[in-house]
């Protein structure tokens, strides 16, 4: 993928034709958008993040010839997108500073029954290093290869990280 | 909290997960949302088109200046080019003799009195600047080659 004119969505991209723009979102919105709301815990900020990435990739269409990966760089580009938005929101666990407050006000939560409001807070209790590779790998759907090229780390890391997180989450899950 | 040594990391693309952790994995993918809100297709496709359109006009906007600075960077080559032809003209090269040309083309001008002075003069630094020829015989000086040479082409002898 190193030469955009081998790819006519590259190639578009690099030309600034609005088609392959639109093309692009059809493609990758889906799993940018699901990497975006596991990242950020919120459907507008995660809308955010995804204009985000579409407006850099407007500024940075010329330099797309030395991209090696796509999807990588499209969830890289995400990732830096999501730490700004949580930047700027002054929290980079929004859902999770909510919950605290509501735990301490309310008592039991009302989700407590409901395994997926259960896996979804044991989920946003991870690490963020660890959120970041089942954001990527479940939400995103990339592969190990691909999360570690988003994150710049190496395919060991990502999938330890990933194991980790997983056996966190079971311990979690399972109280 | 895992140690780190409990065994090579794995997922679903190297080692297969254990049955526990498979099944956490499939619950976390089903758990995802579907898909964004059909309102952000043109939210997103708008700024693009906002960020192209304001790339377009910085690039008119540019352009002229560039032109401009291209011309004047093709003025400026031509100018320096024009300068120095001129500045070299029929001034001898660093190095040179300006007697011994003078001589040698003072020379050249007697024996082919139909040569015009400046090509005389030209002659002569090419004359002056060429390496020295190897004598044709190693038992006699230049000198004696010449006389020897001019004596076979005039008779002076």
């Amino acid at each position: 993928m190193s030469d955009p004119g081998g790819d006519p969505l590259l190639q578009g991209l690099a030309e600034g034709r609005e088609e392959a723009f639109a093309a692009l979102y059809d493609r990758f919105a889906g799993p940018l958008w699901r990497g975006a709301v596991a990242l950020l815990g919120s459907g507008q900020d995660a809308e955010d993040a995804v204009q985000e990435v579409f407006v850099g990739l407007v500024r940075a269409r010329r330099e797309l010839s030395k991209v090696e990966n796509l999807r990588a760089y499209l969830f890289a580009s995400l990732r830096r997108a999501a730490a700004r938005i949580a930047a700027a929101r002054k929290a980079t666990l929004p859902l999770v500073a909510g919950m605290d407050v509501a735990e301490k006000d309310a008592g039991p939560r009302a989700d407590d029954a409901d395994p997926t409001g259960r896996l979804e807070r044991a989920l946003r209790s991870l690490p963020t290093e660890q959120r970041e590779v089942v954001a990527l790998k479940l939400d995103g759907g990339l592969t190990f290869a691909e999360v570690a090229s988003a994150l710049g780390v190496s395919a060991n890391t990502a999938a330890s990280r990933y194991r980790y997180a997983l056996e966190k989450l079971r311990a979690a899950f399972g109280k | 909290m895992p140690s780190k040594n409990s065994g090579p990391p794995s997922g679903n693309e190297g080692e297969p997960l254990p049955p526990e952790l498979a099944e956490l994995e499939r619950l976390l993918t089903q758990r995802a949302p579907a898909g964004p809100p059909a309102g952000l297709r043109p939210r997103v496709l708008a700024a693009v088109r906002d960020g192209l359109a304001v790339q377009r006009k910085a690039a008119r906007r540019r352009s002229p200046w560039l032109l401009a600075g291209q011309l004047a960077a093709a003025l400026l080559l031509c100018l320096n080019f024009a300068l120095c032809l001129e500045a070299r003209g029929d001034a001898s090269p660093v190095g040179v003799d300006e007697k011994h040309v003078a001589a040698v083309a003072a020379e050249l001008s007697r024996l082919e009195p139909g040569m015009s002075e400046g090509e005389a003069r030209r002659m002569a630094l090419l004359v002056c600047a060429a390496p020295p020829a190897p004598a044709p015989d190693g038992g006699l000086p230049p000198d004696a080659v010449f006389d020897a040479l001019r004596g076979a082409l005039w008779g002076t002898h």
